[in-house]
């Protein structure tokens, strides 16, 4: 599993090396901590196994999440043409409504009078 | 020789690489060789494809403001159907149908032994249930029943207009008039659906081969018709036939300016929304277009205007009425013997309908005779200038052929180019005979007949047609001009004062029918037409009226005044008030 090492590396080789094209002084000592964490190849292994595990969990999800909003749109399909049928029922029933044969027997009608002066090519 | 013993181990490590080896050779094959073969069988199993069917175009018309008014609408309706595997309550179900849908239920469905036969799955118990019907019937819960919806024609105006529209049969096909003959525009295209589907064939959109084309909706019509004059037109035929005594006839009015149709009306008429019913099937046709019949001496009206057109009269011309004339073989009469002898006008050669006075301006054509060259100059005018000899194009189905022979013909002779002169002897139909009495007294221009105003698109985009003008001239302008008053004077001559100083012009016609059984013309079976044209105060034709009334039972020669020109008379007197013109 993970070794925890803890270690002091002299970079005074790499700052001699930079000494004259920076703002390092000459001799001057210094040091870097790297990570003292190291990886073996199992741990390398599991890792990897997890990620994998987890995209596939990613991509499983995703496909759940496309195949939910196809139910949603088939659902959302369903109630518009219910709207759509609704709407062309009372498009007719408008249309009935207005109809001559509607308008020629309404009381609106009935309570007409006959014009008084009307000519006629006989 | 030492024996090397393998350890328990060492053949548990084999045997499992020999069966890891046998998996990955036939994971190998299934995944790689057979890798399309499984692909495919997947795809079928998992992917279905959908027809999206598109919306069938709506119809209309417009009212006097301009506005939209339907006259043909979709209509969502269901089939309910049972699936006897899962019906648990036959009864109720049965119940529920008869109370709900009486009149739509299939009574021979509803048994208990079809609906407890759990070896089908589909059984149709009521068709074309609307809406209203289907929530009730679901709000009783029952196993087992489905509902499809389809759709169906609705038309508002009920019978209006019924051979114009046509209908929609139950194979969803157009059938006569302008259902028929835009079928294919007005069902549109159908979109295509293909997607991964669940086990109940509900699209997933899951696949990276899901094709979604949308439908493309029908058209939807503008028709030019007016639906008060269509509704008028239908009233006035109707009591004009049951006082004729006749049993069919139409009307046809048509916008001399324009060619634009305002209403075709036939009777006896019928439902489209029951067209199942008609028992007749000429009761679906529009006979102003599917019928060539023999006008009669309407047709006086356009061989005065050849000959005026020809230079071989003038409105003022003297003919010497000797009542009868011999053509070859043939003795044509006048059917008014009482101006025979007498000198008359080409004016009065309308006004009394003197059958020898438009055969002897034939013969002016041909210098005094009958001659070939005559009969080629009025073949001329009927075939190409008046157009008899093609169809209109109006958009109909089934508009008929009309009948018109050429002087090169054997038919073509003197004798029948003589009676051509007073319709008979040549059969058109009312759309044609319209449309060049219209051209003859617009000035001579020659309009397409048209029912359609304007088109709406699949995008919603709406669309007004033009007038086409399919020929101009076709008599000259002052001829054109000379004709028109000289009907309106015959027609003033005849009732003077009648028409209170509108500008009217009519004439009318009876002609004979021929009988096929004998071989002659019968005697007591006519054929009645009336045609005429009201003008405004600047005597511009606003609208022509072609009546016809078909087999007026009465011997003698009067069943165009005494039938079909008193609905020309009532229908010309409607649209006076109605357009409210002025004298």
């Amino acid at each position: 599993m993970l070794k925890q090492r803890t270690e002091f590396i002299s970079t005074r080789g790499r700052a001699r090396a930079m000494a004259g094209g920076g703002s390092w002084n000459r001799n001057q000592n210094l040091t870097v901590y790297a990570s003292s964490i190291k990886l073996g190849p199992i741990s390398h292994a599991v890792l990897i196994i997890l990620l994998i595990a987890f995209l596939g969990l990613l991509y499983l999800t995703q496909l759940t999440k496309t195949s939910t909003f196809g139910y949603e749109m088939n659902s959302i399909n369903q109630v518009r043409a219910q709207l759509a049928a609704e709407q062309d029922d009372l498009k007719i029933e408008n249309a009935r409504l207005e109809s001559l044969s509607r308008v020629q027997s309404s009381s609106v009608a009935a309570a007409m009078t006959a014009p008084v002066d009307v000519v006629h090519a006989d | 020789m030492a024996t090397q013993k393998i350890s328990r181990t060492g053949v548990v490590t084999v045997g499992l690489f020999l069966v890891l080896a046998v998996f990955a050779v036939k994971l190998f094959s299934i995944q790689i060789i057979d890798h399309d073969k499984y692909v495919s069988v997947a795809e079928q199993m998992q992917t279905s494809k959908f027809t999206i069917n598109p919306e069938r175009g709506q119809i209309y018309t417009r009212d006097q403001n301009g506005e939209l008014t339907p006259l043909v609408l979709n209509q969502t309706v269901y089939t309910i159907f049972a699936d006897p595997s899962q019906v648990k309550n036959p009864g109720k179900i049965r119940d529920v149908i008869k109370k709900n849908v009486p009149d739509k239920m299939i009574e021979s469905n509803l048994t208990d032994k079809k609906l407890n036969n759990k070896e089908n799955q589909y059984l149709v118990l009521a068709r074309q249930v609307t809406r209203d019907q289907v929530k009730k019937i679901q709000e009783e819960d029952l196993a087992g029943l489905g509902f499809q919806p389809t759709t169906q024609r609705a038309y508002p105006e009920g019978n209006l207009a019924a051979q114009i529209l046509g209908f929609v049969n139950t194979d969803g096909e157009g059938q006569y008039g302008v259902e028929g003959f835009f079928d294919d525009e007005l069902t549109g295209k159908p979109g295509l659906l293909q997607s991964v589907t669940d086990v109940r064939r509900i699209p997933l959109m899951i696949g990276t081969d899901d094709v979604s084309i949308p439908a493309q909706n029908g058209a939807d019509y503008i028709l030019t018709i007016d639906r008060s004059i269509q509704s008028q037109a239908e009233v006035i035929l109707k009591n004009g036939l049951e006082r004729a005594g006749t049993k069919s006839g139409s009307i046809i009015v048509m916008n001399p300016q324009n060619g634009k149709i305002l209403s075709m009306a036939n009777y006896p008429t019928y439902n489209p929304a029951e067209f199942s019913e008609v028992v007749d099937i000429t009761n679906f046709q529009n006979r102003t277009t599917s019928y060539a019949f023999e006008p009669g001496s309407v047709m006086k009206t356009l061989t005065t205007g050849m000959a005026l057109d020809a230079g071989v009269i003038t409105p003022n011309t003297i003919y010497h009425n000797t009542g009868c004339v011999q053509i070859d073989d043939a003795q044509i009469c006048n059917a008014s013997r009482q101006v025979d002898g007498r000198d008359m006008t080409a004016t009065q050669i309308l006004q009394w309908s003197l059958n020898t006075g438009v055969v002897w301006e034939l013969q002016q054509i041909g210098n005094g005779d009958i001659t070939k060259q005559a009969r080629q100059t009025m073949f001329e005018y009927f075939a190409n200038r008046y157009r008899f000899s093609q169809k209109t194009g109006i958009e109909q189905a089934g508009e008929a052929r009309s009948s018109l022979f050429s002087p090169d013909d054997v038919q073509g002779g003197r004798v029948r180019y003589a009676n051509m002169t007073f319709g008979q002897g040549m059969a058109v139909t009312m759309v044609q005979f319209t449309a060049a009495f219209s051209a003859a007294i617009n000035g001579g221009t020659y309009y397409q007949p048209t029912l359609i105003d304007g088109v709406v698109d699949h995008k919603g985009k709406e669309k007004t047609l033009e007038p086409n003008i399919l020929a101009q001239n076709i008599i000259s302008e002052k001829s054109s001009r000379e004709l028109k008053e000289m009907i309106y004077q015959a027609r003033q001559d005849n009732q003077p004062g009648k028409d209170k100083g509108y500008y009217i012009g009519s004439k009318t016609g009876t002609a004979q029918i021929y009988d096929d059984a004998t071989g002659k013309y019968a005697l007591n079976r006519t054929t009645g037409t009336a045609i005429g044209f009201t003008a405004d105060k600047d005597k511009v034709p606003q609208y022509v009226i072609m009546v016809r009334v078909d087999d007026y039972p009465e011997e003698g020669a009067y069943a165009g005044s005494r039938a079909a020109q008193p609905i020309f008379d009532e229908l010309n007197n409607y649209i006076i008030q109605y357009r409210g013109f002025s004298k």
